[in-house]
């Protein structure tokens, strides 16, 4: 028994349609991978901001409790009477009193601006607001933590 | 006997071509589903983190007062969801509604109606 095999080349055409699958794989291949790298690092900030919001809450309504009446507010820091301060730096929040300095860290991508309201018939509220922020570091409103701490020292 | 096979080496025919193509097509559109799923989730899941802020500020800002009626308590709660940057498009919504008791009931609703987070405060006029 003996088999002949006829071999031939690959006609030009042939070559160039294999080329453009592969092409056409390796590109999904590669698409699918880089956007579901890009999407886990999204979700892990997303996670990590979510966590420094809910210790940052915790602290600061404590803080805020805890130090009473408040002598100045402005974006970037609040002075308490008795001296302890809230200050926000490039990317950390530092509560100080006369014992020592808390750090929190500002994740990525984020930024915080401190502000004061005053409602009827309630006392006066701090609000701590922690935007993240997008191109040319513009704060996305519709992605912002807003973090209430009601001054129990009565109203300024 | 002396049997003479030839056997010819062929290329794919049409028919195995198009099907390769249609599993292709099928696995992207699987992982196209997927991400859009996700897209979805992760959305949702910060609207709900969101909404418990919304809940948890408004109860922050009663705990202050000394009294509340159930008028007090739908204002700050209709104040504390517009300030939220919850986004408005989200179809997401609060509704606060007055039990037969006096009390106050909280409500935090998504796109699809679907309560997410739900708070009973008694009121203290």
């Amino acid at each position: 028994m003996s088999t002949v095999i006829h071999k031939r080349n690959l006609t030009l055409v042939e070559i160039m349609f294999a080329i453009v699958l592969i092409a056409m794989i390796m590109n999904l291949a590669t698409m699918y991978y880089f956007k579901g790298w890009d999407r886990t690092v999204k979700s892990d900030r997303k996670a990590t901001r979510i966590m420094s919001v809910r210790n940052l809450k915790t602290y600061w309504r404590n803080f805020v409790h805890n130090n009473g009446k408040v002598f100045i507010v402005n974006p970037e820091s609040v002075l308490f009477v008795n001296k302890s301060m809230v200050s926000v730096k490039k990317d950390k929040v530092i509560f100080s009193t006369g014992v020592g300095d808390a750090t929190f860290a500002i994740p990525k991508d984020s930024a915080v601006v401190i502000s004061r309201e005053s409602g009827q018939g309630e006392p006066d509220r701090l609000i701590l607001r922690l935007f993240s922020t997008g191109k040319k570091k513009r704060k996305l409103e519709d992605k912002s933590f807003r973090l209430v701490a009601s001054v129990t020292g009565g109203a300024q | 006997m002396k049997i003479k096979k030839t056997a010819e080496k062929r290329g794919f025919i049409l028919v195995e071509c198009v099907m390769a193509l249609a599993l292709l097509m099928i696995l992207t559109g699987g992982l196209i589903a997927a991400f859009k799923v996700m897209d979805k989730m992760d959305r949702d899941f910060l609207q709900e983190q969101q909404g418990l802020l919304v809940v948890d500020n408004t109860l922050e800002r009663l705990e202050h007062c000394k009294k509340y009626s159930y008028e007090q308590v739908k204002k700050i709660f209709d104040d504390e969801f517009k300030t939220s940057g919850i986004n408005s498009r989200s179809g997401m919504s609060a509704v606060a509604q007055k039990l037969p008791d006096g009390d106050a009931k909280l409500s935090i609703l998504n796109g699809n109606r679907k309560t997410l987070i739900e708070v009973k405060i008694k009121c203290r006029p």
